[in-house]
């Protein structure tokens, strides 16, 4: 297995883009570099005349990695010479000068580092962006680091990480000595909009940027608000715990339910009680579906407790083993316990997760633990799929199984499985991984809140005027009308309006409203507070988090106000025609009848088995 | 100053009741670490005005922490592997052996809850990084018996949780850091413990973990933010 390589940083001698610039390392090989001749080298460096043809040797011992000097022109590390023919320990980043001419960085074979100008600029972090990650304040890029490899010092430079239309970060590098490093986390901008429209999962780039040339792309992937990365790097396992989320009502409800006897802030009296109660009430008073994880089960979209729990009339619901767990964890979670979130490997692809619970609750240190024998005397685990039924078209009708049962199945698969981790969600909060503001309802987006000030303020104005405070939905279409880089002003630009003028129009038509009535304290029309309500449903049937510029856009568009229509024909625009052009704006708006959102759950769930 | 100039009654009182500048502050203070002749004078004053049975620098004075947080870091700079003592050096020297937190610790017999005392001067705290620190509220899990968890005031960056029955002490502080700061914890005599705190996985905590502590009087300090390293 290869734990190390050299990658080529730069030589004075130009050589063909072809050549190999990387060798990868392997522990039981020796290495020979050199220019190629009748006996073979690994590492061939013939583009440099300045090297011997047999220059050096690196291999791996005793825990070690040793380079010698075995050339006539002479090896230096870091800028000092190595004494000819005698074994030096390499240790990671030591930069290898062979010749005079030619450099060579020495890294772990995992390093994402790239070679730029007698640079290497390490860039590390997680593949995927989540809005649970941004949530958390948990860094998308861990760490950078640049040497210089260079034997003087560098020129300063200025460094640039960004994905285009989500982060951005530019960090001004001093000048480093020569063989010098520096690292550092750098400081995100996140675009906040961008994230909030993050209803399907989509691939981006990370661009790197020195001096404004672009030096590098890595793939970057950004989830869905509802999906996350099991396996990838321990930040995106610790935000899973943003997916608990205790305070939600159906898991308030849930904990409710299973403890009628138990009012007001009384503690239940102990972890297994609370355990044992819940699974009895999922098992006996629930019909839980389970479904079983998608192919690539290293990302997840996860369902939310609503979600889970779709029918409470006839209390029937559906769900991952991972959807169950986040909801067995917001129920411990509300009931005043620490849950503990498991995950285990079944197979090459397949996790399975399960849910524990602390039997005392205490403050701990660790948020993520990798070693399962410390936990085992202290917690209670159970296995969540043994409060569920199979899917109809298989075989097996029914997991039911008693608490103890479900126990034991628990402790049986951690023992056949392979232990990935245990999440420590109250361990987390106490890290700031707190729960998504998620409360069963979408909630207004960033964009949605600017956007209502300004059609606050602009009745404050109007009726200042005017006398007549009350904001409408006119006020709504003009403050979205004079959003710059918004859906809106792209819309109405795309249907032929010219927006200045529109805007103008609205102005003017905006002062006449109601003139002779007098109401001075600002105050929303009804349909402006419907226009909300409607614009909430849209971002729910859409399974939006928030409530985006298109879902309102959408609720104007389709509110039954007169002041629209009379904007509408003032500027001789008409609704149909705009809604028709959205729908092509905005595909996945598609605007489809609304339906319910659980008709909505269960579509996506059919569409996935 | 020097041992023999001694100070008159006037700066005395001023100094007891906290109305000199820093400077001249800290010079009394190393002055009466010194000086028994006009410690002498100082707890007489002391008695005067606060009507205490007595007083000592140790328990009252505020420069004399000074004299104390010096000798924790020379103790600590003593005990320590080489690669973290230039940490330490510097921070004897550019911070002028303020910290960038304090608390004191005291562990009592297993019935009797152990005690923390949080009420520094502000004069031992580095500017930019000062860090005073109060009993947090107690929600949740920190509301169980034998455990007592306390905050930095104003920004609370900064958790430190105490438990009795355990006698450990866990410390999480808010990152990203340019890098993982030193805890020391002093004993009043006894080699103090140097640890540099580590990355709690997966989140942007730093941490050290206390675990066993024997029956006694602490003083936990915290390495300044931003202290400057070579």
């Amino acid at each position: 297995m290869s734990t190390a390589k050299l990658i080529l940083l730069g030589s004075k001698k130009v050589i063909d883009k072809s050549q190999v610039r990387t060798w990868f390392l392997d522990e039981n090989h020796l290495y020979k570099a050199g220019r190629k001749n009748a006996e073979s080298v690994d590492i061939d460096l013939s583009f440099d005349n300045a090297i011997s043809r047999h220059h050096a040797e690196i291999w791996f011992e005793n825990g070690s990695w040793l380079i010698k000097d075995t050339s006539a022109f002479g090896t230096r590390i870091n800028g000092l010479e190595i004494p000819k023919d005698t074994a030096y320990r390499l240790h990671y980043y030591h930069a290898l000068v062979l010749g005079n001419r030619t450099t060579l960085l020495f890294v772990p074979s995992d390093s994402p580092g790239i070679a730029w100008n007698n640079f290497f600029i390490e860039v590390t972090g997680s593949k995927f962006f989540s809005y649970a990650l941004y949530y958390s304040k948990l860094p998308v890029i861990e760490k950078v680091k640049i040497i210089n490899c260079r034997d003087s010092m560098s020129e300063p430079l200025t460094l640039c990480l960004r994905s285009l239309n989500y982060f951005r970060s530019i960090k001004e590098i001093e000048a480093l000595p020569a063989y010098h490093s520096t690292e550092f986390t750098p400081e995100i901008t996140v675009n906040t909009f961008s994230l909030e429209k993050q209803i399907n999962r989509t691939k981006s780039t990370l661009e790197i940027l020195i001096n404004n040339n672009l030096i590098h792309m890595q793939d970057i992937t950004m989830l869905a608000w509802n999906e996350c990365s099991l396996v990838e790097n321990p930040y995106n396992q610790t935000a899973l715990a943003t997916f608990v989320l205790p305070m939600h009502p159906s898991a308030a409800m849930a904990v409710k339910d299973s403890f009628p006897e138990k009012t007001g802030n009384h503690q239940i009296a102990n972890a297994k009680k609370c355990m044992k109660e819940l699974y009895k009430y999922f098992n006996e008073t629930w019909k839980i579906r389970y479904l079983p994880p998608v192919a690539e089960s290293r990302i997840q979209t996860l369902r939310l407790p609503e979600q889970v729990l779709l029918d409470w009339e006839h209390k029937e619901g559906q769900g991952t083993c991972l959807d169950l767990v986040l909801l067995f964890a917001a129920c411990l979670e509300h009931a005043k316990f620490q849950p503990l979130l498991f995950m285990v490997r079944v197979s090459s692809h397949l996790y399975h997760a399960m849910i524990a619970c602390w039997k005392d609750n205490h403050v701990r240190f660790k948020v993520l633990h990798k070693d399962i024998e410390p936990l085992l005397d202290e917690i209670i685990i159970l296995d969540p799929i043994t409060f569920t039924q199979q899917s109809p078209d298989s075989e097996k009708k029914n997991n039911k199984l008693s608490f103890d049962q479900s126990c034991a199945e628990a402790m049986q698969c951690l023992k056949q499985g392979k232990f990935l981790f245990a999440l420590d969600i109250a361990a987390a909060r106490k890290c700031d991984i707190v729960p998504l503001p998620y409360r069963g309802h979408a909630l207004l987006s960033e964009f949605i809140k600017e956007v209502d000030a300004a059609a606050k303020q602009l009745a404050e104005e109007t009726g200042n005027i005017t006398g007549y405070k009350v904001y409408m939905p006119v006020h709504m279409l003009l403050a979205l009308l004079m959003k710059e880089d918004g859906i809106t002003r792209l819309l109405f630009k795309e249907s032929g309006f010219d927006i200045e003028e529109c805007i103008s129009i609205i102005k003017s038509g905006i002062e006449t409203i109601k003139h002779g009535n007098i109401v001075k304290e600002l105050m929303p029309s009804q349909h402006y507070e419907e226009l909300f309500y409607a614009a909430l449903k849209y971002a729910q049937s859409e399974n939006s988090l928030f409530v985006l510029e298109e879902h309102m856009l959408l609720a104007l568009l389709k509110c039954e106000s007169r002041s629209i229509d009379k904007v509408l024909q003032a500027i001789k625009g008409k609704r149909e025609l705009l809604l028709e052009k959205l729908a092509s704006l905005i595909p996945s708006l598609a605007l489809r009848g609304r339906e319910h959102l659980s008709t909505f759950c269960y579509e996506i769930t059919s569409g996935l088995q | 100053m020097n041992k023999l100039t001694h100070y008159n009654t006037k700066e005395i009182e001023q100094y007891i009741a906290e109305e000199l500048y820093e400077e001249k502050e800290l010079e009394i203070g190393k002055h009466l670490a010194e000086c028994k002749e006009c410690m002498e004078l100082v707890q007489a004053q002391f008695r005067i005005i606060f009507s205490l049975e007595q007083w000592t620098a140790t328990t009252h004075g505020r420069a004399d922490w000074y004299v104390r947080m010096r000798k924790i870091l020379q103790n600590a700079l003593e005990n320590t592997e080489v690669s973290i003592q230039q940490r330490i050096k510097n921070w004897m020297t550019e911070w002028n052996c303020r910290v960038g937190g304090i608390i004191q610790i005291i562990f009592k017999n297993a019935e009797r809850a152990a005690e923390v005392i949080t009420d520094f001067p502000d004069l031992l705290l580095a500017p930019g990084a000062s860090r005073q620190f109060v009993h947090a509220i107690a929600i949740g899990a920190n509301k169980h018996q034998g455990e007592i968890t306390i905050i930095s005031k104003d920004d609370p960056s900064i958790e430190i949780t105490i438990d009795q029955k355990k006698r450990s002490a866990m410390i999480r502080i808010k990152g990203p850091r340019s890098f993982n700061p030193l805890l020391i914890l002093a004993t009043e005599t006894g080699k103090p413990i140097v640890v540099e705190t580590q990355k709690i996985e997966g989140t942007n905590f730093y941490g050290a973990y206390f675990e066993n502590i024997p029956e006694g009087t602490y003083t936990l300090i915290l390495e300044p933010e931003n202290a400057v390293r070579q």
